[in-house]
């Protein structure tokens, strides 16, 4: 058939069926997931770095601490050491930053009325534990090939603690997004204030070696509990700090998923104005 | 069916101060399924207000809208795009969407036929031109079965024969769907629309006949100007 050849018999609208709200919602979720998958994905030199983001990661702490500093992280593999810290801290920080800078580049979706705020966020943070989990799988194959014990001992408590974190995540991808609507410069501040808690969460070095009155402050830092359950779960030998508890984060996790969703319903249809 | 129950919408400004700003205040009106009507006003009276409240695209401070029926988006509305993408699979997202999941290829087709855009249709949006890029968001535009058509101006950078094929095809669908119009143009709202809201001083004033809603702005606009 010719495009350019039109008459109006063949151009009545195909008749669709009254959607319900639920299956409304899940179509657009699936919509959403799919074209965030392929902004992702399809986006050629830039989707690489989705993977050698965390390689280069990784390989900077694996030269800090096997050449320059010659130490060992007692009673587990230092190369797995450093991977599970900065895969499952990858959780948080992904799901946090891609939520809430979620809305401002979707704007223009927001001309379709199934498309609220809060689906942007969601649809980011699954995208984010979605490429996680692959990105995992492919640097522990990598690690097993180079013969790394790369067998955890609880996988089970593993999985737990990279949700808690993705939890906080997306709690806080929720709450930021209404914050730095509402209060200009707020996403300056956040950026800030990732820095430290990045350094606390000990992923770059070992919590157990501070001397005592900061180690306790440290563990303030909900990350750090997600971080050293998840090791502490891959190998029973390591020795973690003392006093993680994986309540601590999940806690946290439902505060800001409380309070963010509270946000979201009282103050998410200014999300959609024009700034 | 649409029905604005006392409805308030006022935005946030920050520039030059931060103040609250008020755009419609207490406006209540019923738009009747396969209506067609014109919305009529000064600039920044808030018709674009108002017809973005009517679409869902926006909430109201005050007061609650029903829905009965399937709203489209503004006709021609610009759409963020996925610039690397080709028309083809930006088109996709807008189906699915919109729901239209099992008869995905049927859809396509119809978008393609519409938009004229022939083999261009899988090339990478960001080698479109304007002109080729408001076929294919008219073309995706009118791909679905609506309740309510609505449109925000109905200049698009398309040519003459495009133009006329939209207004026709819309004329169409003016038999089985309803039609919520802001035009600057006065010749295309009569002939688009029977009834008419004319916006005045944050509120709204709903006219059966077109006509007398233009009598009204005009005699405001040679009053208070």
């Amino acid at each position: 058939m010719n495009p350019n050849h039109f008459t109006l018999e063949n151009q009545r609208p195909l008749s669709r069926p009254r959607r319900s709200a639920w299956t409304v919602t899940l179509q657009t979720w699936e919509a959403l997931f799919l074209r965030e998958a392929q902004n992702r994905l399809s986006g050629g030199k830039e989707s690489l770095w989705i993977l050698l983001d965390p390689i280069w990661n990784m390989s900077i702490l694996l030269f800090v601490f096997t050449v320059i500093r010659g130490r060992v992280v007692i009673g587990m593999d230092i190369t797995i050491w450093i991977m599970t810290g900065i895969l499952t801290y990858a959780l948080f920080k992904g799901t946090m930053m891609q939520g809430m800078n979620a809305i401002t580049p979707n704007r223009g979706l927001f001309i379709y009325r199934q498309i609220k705020p809060m689906d942007l966020i969601l649809i980011r943070g699954f995208m984010e534990a979605f490429l996680t989990i692959i990105i995992t799988l492919i640097l522990f194959s990598g690690a097993g090939l180079l013969r790394l014990p790369i067998i955890p001992t609880d996988p089970l408590t593993i999985l737990l603690s990279g949700f808690s974190l993705w939890a906080i995540g997306l709690g806080a991808a929720m709450t930021t997004t209404i914050a730095t609507h509402f209060i200009p410069g707020m996403g300056k501040i956040i950026t800030f204030l990732m820095m430290p808690l990045y350094v606390t969460s000990g992923v770059i070095f070992p919590v157990a070696t501070l001397p005592l009155p900061y180690r306790e402050w440290i563990l303030i830092n909900p990350m750090l509990h997600g971080v050293e359950s998840a090791r502490q779960a891959f190998s029973p030998y390591y020795h973690g700090v003392y006093g993680i508890n994986l309540a601590y984060p999940y806690t946290i996790a439902l505060i800001f998923i409380f309070l963010g969703l509270g946000l979201q319903r009282r103050f998410g249809q200014h999300l959609t104005d024009k700034p | 069916m649409i029905i604005f129950n006392q409805v308030g919408k006022y935005y946030i400004q920050r520039h030059p101060e931060y103040q609250f700003k008020s755009v419609l205040e207490q406006v209540s009106l019923t738009i009747a399924a396969k209506q067609s009507v014109g919305i009529i006003g000064q600039s920044h009276s808030g018709r674009s207000t108002l017809l973005k409240l009517i679409a869902g695209i926006e909430y109201p401070s005050s007061g609650k809208i029903q829905r009965g029926g399937r709203i489209s988006w503004p006709i021609g509305a610009a759409i963020s795009f996925n610039q690397a993408l080709s028309g083809r699979q930006n088109a996709r997202f807008i189906i699915r969407l919109q729901g239209g999941d099992n008869q995905l290829t049927d859809y396509l087709t119809q978008i393609h036929q519409f938009s004229e855009l022939a083999s261009d249709f899988d090339r990478p949006l960001k080698s479109y031109t304007p002109n080729m890029r408001a076929k294919l968001q008219l073309a995706l535009s009118m791909a679905f079965e609506m309740d309510f058509y609505i449109a925000d101006e109905l200049n698009f950078p398309v040519e003459t024969k495009f133009k006329q094929k939209l207004h026709c095809e819309i004329k169409q669908r003016l038999e089985t769907a309803g039609f919520i119009l802001i035009s600057q143009n006065e010749t295309q709202l009569k002939t688009f629309c029977q009834a008419g809201i004319w916006l005045h001083r944050k509120q709204a004033y709903w006219f059966d006949e077109i006509e007398e809603a233009f009598k009204y702005y005009t005699e405001s606009q040679t009053v208070y100007d």
